[in-house]
């Protein structure tokens, strides 16, 4: 078990390393950031001047060794456009992302994990239409067109939920519906389906034929072994919604890490760029880990081999 | 585990769970008032003064641009930090006509034609209690000028330094440039020397300025508050702001701007497309008539366009007015480089199109079925991509076929400066926020010009002439000239004036100022 660990650990920072090697030589071939900054009729002295200021005019493989000592100290130097310390940015944004990450996984797991469970429990019933039907909505509709809908049919007419913005529970209601949409459809589809494939397993006959209650077979049996599965698509959804939902953000004015990325991007702000990629690359990568970790909880077999 | 019931059974109970699930979305819905509110209405209270009262708090949904923070000395231009002239006050004040009345300055002279002298007012303070004087002058804009300052070289390109004649006369020395009193009047933001010699990192978030509010606090690109000044020295001169705390918020979608005034978040909605405007009543809109133009510029360079008679040929073939009708009908079509108010505005009608003539012209230059390829940025400006598609159409009909680049902002605002790999027609825009012409000639039309690709030294000549004449009557006869050769050589097309479309509540009296202040000092909100 313990050399399990470790190894996940290890090839998560060497994963970890490489993207963050990759992103340095992406983004320098995203264009040119110092035309985003000064306007278009600039001259060309102070182009050249900008330029130099802020070390691009500099071979590649000297902004490369900077960038590998900021990001040995976790900084990726200071955003071009805004001028202050682009971790500094990402650790302000995290506290509105972490907020609406998860409010919308929770109302999405527990909603999409209870009807997942529901539904398995009746196959082919209405109950199990409806589900599928929420499900493959959930996952199909467009983000973006959902949060525009909700803006223009519910807040609007309604006269009390917020069209946008930040700073009030009634203003993550409306982008936390549009975030959980889709993972609560996947985690109803994934637990449905691994519930049903559980349920069919001669240990959940037996339990049920030596009088033991349904609830105590879901919860003491079925779960557990129906587990991976459902704490898979868990963990994918976990990194998106950490990630930075950017369009969501956008749309609700809500300054997370999504609307933050957005920004940079339209910026060419390198170091942001990194900055937020880094971050995704660092949920992604720990957020794998511990799905991993929770394999072996799961199933000891897996910690064994 | 038991199997459901039969299938009829089934589609019984999905259809009352569907018509369950309806009737909660339409009762969802249909919460709140019965009739869409009325647009921009508060609830009494709403802005915690009772129903009938002037409200004091307003809200303002800006534009998606982000600012990169508040220091407009040292930052580049952008929308949000252009509203700093209400922490700020002007040097001088710019309307809507181009002319200039006293602001901080009480008068202004050209010594000669290097000086520019201005003579301050005595009685103005800044917000920390610092007294603004001709040294406070001369602080911020040695600071504006320095090297680091985004700000200051693209502001005053001829400016070189500043001098105290007495504590409230400051000397301006400058290369030959007519236009300076206008550039210190749009960019001269002036901070206080207090903020600068013992905090100057603080001005990012706060600038400290002489005008009517302060700000409250600033959200890096999302939202800023600004607050009245109860001790504002220009209350009895400029304003007496009715509205005490001005809530503006950015980055914000166009479609979410919107949706915040006809929900009544917000009172005040920038930049708005005209497609947004039909939805709102006529006198919700404003339109400021923003000092910019669509052109097309030509590549000399290239051989299709260094041909007099394909340049003539596209000019003929481009629809203005049609071109116009693609921003709602709000749009003026362009006759000349520079808009109506603009110095140098030559009174011709706007050129009809001539299909024929212009075909003929592409035949008997020999490029009649010859592809001519046009770059564009769909998202530099509004509408660019509807503006090069009518185009493409148009010049289509000319016997060319027009084959359409779009580049990003980044990469077009490096390719617009690339003369030598210019395509043959290139989209572009120009504003003309003095309203003097001379301040963008140099960049666009000038042989020189790190813009242009068009060079005739007879223009140039006229140019120089222009920006060392001082007398109004006199320079704008020599900017019409200018305009008249760039009509014979076809040297641009231009196209159209763009509107700069606001949308307000209805409750909300406004009266459009000069570019680009929002004057909330001004405005009054009614409950």
């Amino acid at each position: 078990m313990g050399a399990y660990v470790l190894k996940r650990v290890a090839r998560s920072i060497l994963t970890l390393i490489a993207i963050t090697m990759v992103v340095f030589v992406l983004t320098h071939l995203l264009g040119n950031p110092v035309a985003m900054l000064l306007p278009a009729d600039a001259s060309n002295e102070l182009l050249n001047y900008t330029r130099h200021s802020l070390g691009l005019d500099d071979p590649l493989i000297v902004q490369f060794q900077r960038f590998v000592v900021d990001a040995l100290q976790g900084d990726f130097g200071p955003s071009l456009f805004q001028g202050v310390s682009s971790r500094d940015l990402l650790v302000r944004s995290l506290p509105a992302t972490g907020l609406l990450a998860g409010t919308a996984f929770i109302f999405a797991s527990v909603i999409g994990l209870t009807l997942g469970i529901l539904a398995a429990l009746k196959p082919r019933s209405w109950l199990d239409n409806a589900v599928s039907l929420v499900s493959i909505t959930g996952v199909s509709i467009p983000e973006f067109w959902l949060a525009l809908l909700l803006i223009v049919f519910v807040a609007i007419p309604s006269n009390f939920l917020p069209t946008a913005g930040y700073g009030t529970p009634l203003h993550l209601i409306l982008p936390a519906i549009v975030l959980s949409i889709r993972p609560l459809g996947r985690i109803a589809q994934i637990a449905r389906g691994a519930m049903v494939d559980e349920l069919r397993q001669p240990y959940v006959v037996t339990a049920h034929s030596k009088g033991l209650p349904v609830r105590t077979i879901i919860r003491r049996h079925v779960l557990k072994n129906a587990g991976i599965p459902i704490v898979t698509i868990a963990g994918i959804e976990v990194v998106d919604l950490l990630s930075g939902a950017i369009i969501v953000e956008s749309v609700f004015g809500w300054p997370g890490v999504g609307w933050l990325a957005g920004n940079a991007l339209r910026a060419m702000d390198f170091p942001l760029i990194q900055t937020v990629v880094v971050w995704a690359a660092l949920v992604t990568v720990t957020v794998n880990l511990l799905v991993d970790l929770s394999y072996a909880w799961l199933n000891p077999r897996v910690g064994n081999q | 585990m038991p199997r459901s019931s039969t299938p009829i059974g089934h589609r019984s109970r999905f259809a009352r769970a569907a018509g369950l699930l309806t009737s909660l979305v339409l009762m969802v819905a249909a919460c709140g008032s019965a009739a869409p509110p009325e647009q921009g209405a508060q609830s009494p209270g709403a802005n915690g003064t009772p129903a009938g009262a002037l409200a004091t708090k307003i809200t303002v949904a800006w534009a998606e641009d982000q600012p990169a923070d508040l220091d407009r000395q040292i930052g580049a231009r952008g929308s949000v930090t252009d509203q700093m002239y209400v922490v700020t006050d002007p040097i001088m004040k710019i309307g809507v006509d181009g002319s200039l009345t006293p602001g901080l300055a009480e008068s202004w002279t050209d010594v000669d034609a290097s000086t520019l002298r201005i003579k301050l007012r005595q009685d103005v303070t800044f917000s920390d209690g610092a007294k603004f004087d001709a040294n406070a002058f001369k602080a911020s804009m040695d600071r504006l000028l320095s090297p680091e300052s985004r700000a200051g070289a693209s502001s005053f390109p001829t400016l070189h330094e500043v001098k105290v004649v007495d504590p409230y006369t400051v000397d301006l020395i400058h290369d030959p440039n007519i236009t300076l009193a206008k550039e210190v009047a749009l960019s001269a933001y002036m901070y206080s020397p207090k903020q600068m010699a013992e905090s100057p990192d603080s001005i990012k978030t706060g600038p400290i300025g002489t005008g009517p509010y302060v700000v409250k606090s600033y959200q890096s690109g999302s939202s800023l508050v600004l607050q009245a000044r109860d001790d504002y020295w220009g209350k009895d001169v400029f304003a007496n702001p009715t509205i005490k705390d001005v809530d503006i918020r950015f980055g914000l979608e166009p479609r979410v701007r919107l949706a915040m005034l006809q929900s009544g978040e917000a009172q005040l909605a920038m930049n708005i497309s005209p497609d947004d405007a039909k939805q709102l009543n006529q006198d919700q809109i404003l339109n400021l008539h923003s000092p910019e133009l669509y052109f097309i510029r030509f590549a000399f360079k290239q051989p299709i366009t260094a041909d007099p008679n394909v340049r003539h040929a596209i000019n003929l073939a481009v629809d203005r007015k049609a071109i116009a009708q693609l921003f709602g009908g709000l749009g003026d079509p362009a006759s000349q480089m520079w808009p109506r108010t603009a110095s140098g505005w030559v009174d011709r009608p706007v050129p009809t199109p001539d299909v024929a003539t212009a075909k003929s012209l592409i035949e008997q230059a020999g490029y009649a079925g010859q592809t001519i390829h046009m770059t564009y940025s769909a998202d530099y400006k509004p509408q660019m991509s509807d503006v090069a598609q009518a185009l493409a159409g148009m010049i289509g009909q000319t016997g060319l076929t027009v084959e359409l680049r779009n580049l990003d902002s980044a990469t077009y605002k490096t390719y617009i400066r690339d003369l030598d790999n210019a395509e043959p027609l290139t989209v572009i825009s120009v504003s003309y926020d003095t309203l003097e012409a001379t301040r963008t000639l140099d960049i666009r039309v000038a042989c020189a010009g790190t813009m242009s690709t068009y060079c005739n030294p007879d223009v140039d000549a006229l140019y120089q002439q222009a920006v060392q004449e001082p007398d109004v009557a006199k320079r704008t006869a020599i900017l019409q000239q200018i305009e008249v050769a760039l009509e014979k050589d076809d040297a641009v097309v231009p196209l159209v004036n763009p509107p700069l479309l606001w949308a307000k509540s209805a409750k909300l009296d406004f009266t459009p100022l000069s570019f680009p202040a929002a004057p909330f000092a001004t405005m009054t909100l009614h409950q």
